[in-house]
């Protein structure tokens, strides 16, 4: 008979623990250079942006990869793990974010900044981040019930939004453009599979 | 030539070559030249090079450009440019001052103005280093100060 021992809050799985410690490390030490000056503002910026908008593209590419390869463990164990990679974007995201604001600090500044095409887009894209990051727990899941799915699902215009932003603010926007195209096709095949699906 | 002199010649020539490519980036202050610094410039004659001189001292580049705009066409001004300038000053310079400096695009003036304010000119290569190569970043930096 198995003892029915309750774990920790904290007990979270060792990949799990890994998976985080592996994807904050590189922010944490850009964030503690940027701060001793090692780093300028827009290499930060550029930086925290260009990782948030890679991992983007990674939670994203999780799904039409698990129909592609659907017995490959490592996909698989990325789709268990998809909710704390986009939680780890919106935190790459959340640090482009207050670098912006602690340099700017001017209110009007930043208001109107955010009336431009390229800046708004980012902004609106970041508020989607919040809600979805906000609500990616298990707590939140059970609540919120079909409305979760729903919700969640704004996470591919909020990419589409990000993508924008990059492309809209860069000095050279070619790399930008790269990244909106994988994610049109990720997006496209997601559609397909969900097309499939309801067939 | 025979290969005794021709060689040593090549040699001299290679060594020589980052030396006058340093020195084409070295530009004439309008504030400072003499006559005869002035009139070894592009576009500029007797008549030019007198009203550089009298129209000292120039604060800006703005100003410079100003007493120029009625000798000398749009074209003619930014050939000058290119060898003489009144250096801008990174953390204080209008947009237009910057739109002066030859080749500027409007996006790259934006950043210039974006990653103020510069602490030092490492700063100024590491930002701009971002979007063009080496040699676009030491031509920029011949054109700016930090004061």
């Amino acid at each position: 008979m198995v003892a029915n021992v309750k774990r920790p809050a904290l007990a979270l799985p060792l990949d799990r623990w890994l998976l985080w410690l592996v994807l904050m490390l590189p922010l944490a030490w850009m964030t503690w250079q940027y701060g001793a000056e090692g780093v300028y503002y827009g290499e930060y910026l550029h930086w925290t942006g260009v990782q948030s908008a890679r991992l983007l593209l990674l939670t994203l590419a999780v799904t039409p990869l698990l129909r592609l390869l659907p017995r490959t463990a490592a996909i698989r164990w990325l789709m268990r793990r998809r909710r704390d990679i986009g939680l780890v974007t919106f935190l790459y995201a959340l640090a482009h974010t207050v670098a912006y604001l602690v340099r700017k600090s001017d209110l009007q500044l930043i208001a109107s900044e955010a009336l431009e095409a390229g800046m708004l887009t980012g902004w609106i894209a970041f508020l989607v981040f919040i809600a979805l990051a906000v609500t990616s727990n298990d707590a939140s899941v059970r609540a919120l019930g079909r409305t979760w799915r729903s919700l969640h699902k704004t996470v591919y215009m909020a990419a589409v939004l990000t993508y924008l932003h990059w492309v809209l603010t860069a000095f050279d926007p070619t790399a930008g453009y790269v990244h909106a195209a994988v994610a049109v096709v990720l997006l496209l095949a997601r559609l397909q599979g969900a097309r499939r699906s309801i067939a | 030539m025979n290969a005794k002199i021709r060689l040593p010649a090549l040699l001299a020539w290679v060594l020589l070559l980052p030396v006058m490519a340093q020195a084409e980036l070295i530009l004439v202050n309008p504030n400072t030249a003499d006559r005869d610094e002035l009139q070894a410039l592009p576009n500029v004659d007797d008549e030019i090079a007198q009203a550089i001189i009298d129209g000292r001292p120039y604060l800006s580049a703005v100003d410079l450009d100003t007493a120029l705009a009625r000798l000398m066409d749009e074209e003619q001004r930014e050939a000058l440019y290119s060898r003489l300038f009144r250096p801008i000053d990174l953390n204080n310079a209008s947009e237009a001052e910057i739109l002066l400096i030859p080749g500027m695009s409007r996006k790259m003036a934006h950043e210039f103005v974006e990653y103020r304010p510069y602490k030092s000119m490492e700063q100024f290569r590491r930002e701009i280093g971002k979007y063009v190569d080496d040699d676009e970043v030491a031509r920029l930096e011949s054109y700016v100060t930090l004061d």
